[in-house]
């Protein structure tokens, strides 16, 4: 029985960091475009991934 | 420079990367993000290299309209109902599992000791629960309270408090059950259901933020040559002259320059009866000319015009969520003393009459207080209604009001409008014409809203005739006598196939030609109304024989021919009267009176502005397919709504008294109350948009 004085503190701190990583995803955002975000990834850059820096931008 | 433009035409996502991407090569342009649920696109620019006209070409060159939102609506955050969510869920999760233990575990086997670790670890779990995720209803509560007032929050704020305190204080007696598994139980189902609320809430408020590009409001400005341009009425600058045709709404604030003009300020003062202004005097945004055209120099522009009155009738399209809270408010004002009363009954037979401990008592009490909770019947009509609402705007169909959406699927007999509604009208100007009289009759037919009037328009930049009036339903007539109009009201040949005359000062009425055709999707509409058995009217100020000709040509329906405004009006009143729901579609001046004594009327957003302020429902193009499958998805919102009516009250017929014998325990009353708000709101998201 005495495995729970340490087991149970440990699964609450592995839930905590999952609430703060819950936390930072609403902070920045990420519920307000569930149909656009999910597309975001599928759409190829067709511009090579140095133009930024020439322009110099 | 910062600005949120909607983009209605952008069917997916695609579309908004699209657009998304080929802004971000522009230079000058900093930043851009669009939201494809909202369909709307933020973007930030250098003031020096652009303005907001371009970026709007910029995007229209891809082929999509852009719209600045203007005064969008101050943004619903929805982050800290979320942040409460989860806090929930994560203490949820962890007393579930250290109850479970102690459920299954049982007091045997765990020794007193155990037992207590972990009832004092699901109280500091529960503690945040209780407080800050429960804030969402105990603030409500608590402010109402002050007001010595009850809503819905407070029986739910209630049960959070008294079994958390409960069971703090078994905890303490060192009882053997403790309820903190209810108490964030409780709160964790009763906030998915109110997150879901929200989401459904703030998209019907997008929407109807996107749609005020669909009542935006153009004017005819007097350009320095003479001619005039259409422009939108939120470009207007003081010192402009404007054009109003009779039975439009004046966009801004000015001085006539006309001789004189009869204006409805009902809008502006309440007063019904119609004003009769001397030049110079100072006209009002929001009146509406009854006689016109007239011209106005523009004094004042700016937020108290038209585009917030258009903005208001925007808000009022979707039910809106403060309406429909004080509603619901109403309502619990009335219900919540039996909810407390039911409450008040479980505890007193269980504690005194049976004889249970003091706790068990409080918990029946607790589970008939969350089962009773009118959430379910609350939701019923406003969730299928909204769903509704918003499906229709989607097919560009604005239906103002929930008691619209009730009566278009119930329509027992349709009237509608000849000419310009049922009908497409094409006219020419041909050789029986003289030349000169071309331009004459161009400048009359500029000033009138009439299907007619605009059809015989070939050059938008004529400007109107100076002090001419209108007379709804018959014509057109200009200060030096010319007039425009019915063969009756021009002196033409009565029984002539001619619709359309002509007359010019002292000489004789000629017969102008003109072509009607069927609207769009009008065949579609009667073969409809015909499977539905609704009977079809048609109503037309025109002559027998030209009605005739349309009846005939569109499948034999039933007509009226020469009906004046108020002809129109008494033939819809006689169906009223003999208990009939009446529709009526109209679109002009003369169709008012008409529209507001239907059940139920629809315009269109090209009709003049009165026709549509006294219209229950807009299409915003004339074709009337649309308005055919909005009438079909009206009638199966109806029986949806009757679906959930019936459904809410099985719920509470079956769970009250389960909960008064002891059977619910608080946190599975909790979940079989928000199931049945869910329930509600899912069986309304089954409604579609008929094919």
């Amino acid at each position: 029985m005495n495995a729970i004085l340490y087991l149970l503190p440990i699964s609450l701190l592995l839930a905590v960091i999952s609430l703060i990583a819950f936390f930072w995803t609403v902070r920045r955002n990420q519920y307000q475009d569930l149909d656009g975000d999910c597309l975001r990834a599928l759409v190829d850059e067709d511009l090579p991934l140095v133009r930024n820096t020439v322009d110099g931008k | 420079m910062h600005e949120t433009y909607s983009l209605p035409d952008a069917r997916c996502a695609g579309c908004i990367l699209k657009i998304e991407k080929a802004l971000s090569h522009v230079s000058g342009i900093r930043h851009v993000r669009g939201n494809a649920t909202q369909k709307r696109i933020q973007i930030s620019w250098e003031q020096a290299s652009h303005s907001s006209e371009k970026i709007q070409s910029i995007i229209g060159g891809l082929g999509y309209t852009a719209t600045p939102i203007k005064d969008a609506p101050a943004d619903d955050d929805l982050r800290p109902l979320l942040y409460r969510l989860g806090v929930a869920a994560f203490c949820m999760m962890n007393v579930m599992a250290l109850s479970i233990s102690v459920w299954f575990g049982g007091i045997g086997d765990m020794g007193w000791g155990t037992t207590q670790f972990l009832h004092s670890l699901s109280a500091v779990l529960a503690l945040p629960v209780a407080f800050y995720s429960g804030s969402v209803f105990h603030v409500p509560a608590w402010e109402a309270a002050k007001r010595r007032q009850m809503i819905m929050d407070t029986p739910i704020s209630i049960a959070i408090l008294v079994t958390y305190l409960a069971s703090l204080f078994e905890l303490f007696r060192g009882a053997e059950h403790v309820y903190f598994d209810a108490v964030v139980g409780l709160i964790f189902f009763l906030l998915i259901g109110r997150v879901l609320e929200h989401i459904m809430h703030q998209r019907s408020g997008d929407a109807a933020a996107n749609l005020r590009r669909f009542l935006s409001v153009d004017v005819q400005r007097v350009t320095a040559d003479g001619t005039t341009e259409l422009i939108s009425a939120d470009q207007l600058e003081p010192g402009d002259v404007i054009c109003v045709a009779a039975g439009d709404r004046l966009s801004a604030d000015g001085e006539l320059m006309s001789k004189s003009a009869i204006v409805d300020e009902s809008v502006l003062t309440g007063e019904s009866v119609p004003k009769t202004l001397q030049k110079s005097e100072r006209i009002c945004a929001g009146a509406i000319l009854i006689s016109g055209p007239v011209f106005v120099k523009i004094t004042k522009v700016g937020e108290a015009t038209e585009i917030g009155q258009m903005a208001k009738m925007a808000e009022d399209v979707v039910a809106h969520k403060g309406r429909l809270q004080r509603l619901s408010d109403q309502f619990a004002r009335g219900y919540i003393p039996l909810v407390f009363g039911g409450g008040a009954l479980g505890f007193l037979i269980w504690y005194f009459v049976i004889g249970a401990s003091f706790v068990q008592a409080t918990l029946i009490a607790v589970a008939v207080l969350i089962v009773t909770c009118p959430c379910a019947s609350g939701l019923a009509t406003p969730a299928v209604t909204s769903r509704a609402m918003n499906l229709s705007m989607g097919q560009g169909v604005i239906i103002k009001s929930g008691r619209a959406l009730e009566y278009l699927g119930q329509v027992d007999h349709v009237f509608v409008d000849k000419t310009g509604t049922a009908s497409f009208v094409t006219a020419s100007l041909d050789a029986d014409l003289p030349t000169h009289a071309h331009r004459t009759v161009q400048k009359l037919a500029r000033a009138s809203h009439h299907p007619f009037a605009q059809a015989l328009v070939s050059d938008s930049k004529i400007c109107p005739q100076d002090d001419v009036s209108e007379i709804p339903g018959k014509g057109i007539e200009s200060a030096n006598g010319a007039r425009l109009g019915s063969a009756e009201f021009t002196g033409g040949d009565l029984n002539s196939d001619y619709s359309l005359w002509f007359r010019d000062q002292g000489s004789k009425a000629i017969p102008i030609k003109t072509v009607e055709r069927p609207a769009a999707g009008f065949e579609v509409f009667l073969d409809h109304a015909q499977r539905r058995q609704m009977d079809v009217s048609l109503l037309s100020g025109d002559t027998e024989k030209s009605v005739r000709k349309f009846a005939q040509q569109v499948g034999d329906v039933e007509f009226w021919a020469k009906c004046s405004p108020m002809d129109k009006s008494k033939r819809i009143r006689d169906r009223v009267d003999q208990g009939e729901r009446v529709m009526m579609i109209g679109d002009g001046i003369n169709d008012c009176v008409a529209l507001a004594t239907a059940d139920v009327s629809v315009s269109f957003a090209a009709a003049s502005q009165i026709a549509q302020n006294s219209a229950d429902v807009v299409l915003t193009n004339r074709d009337f397919s649309n308005l055919t499958k909005a009438m079909e998805m009206a009638r199966r919102a109806r029986a949806l709504i009757a679906q959930n009516l019936g459904f809410a009250m099985i719920y509470n017929v079956v769970t009250i008294p389960l909960a008064l014998v002891g059977v619910l325990t608080p946190a599975l009353a909790a979940l079989l109350m928000s199931s049945s708000s869910l329930i509600v709101m899912l069986n309304a998201l089954r409604l579609r948009m008929p094919k």
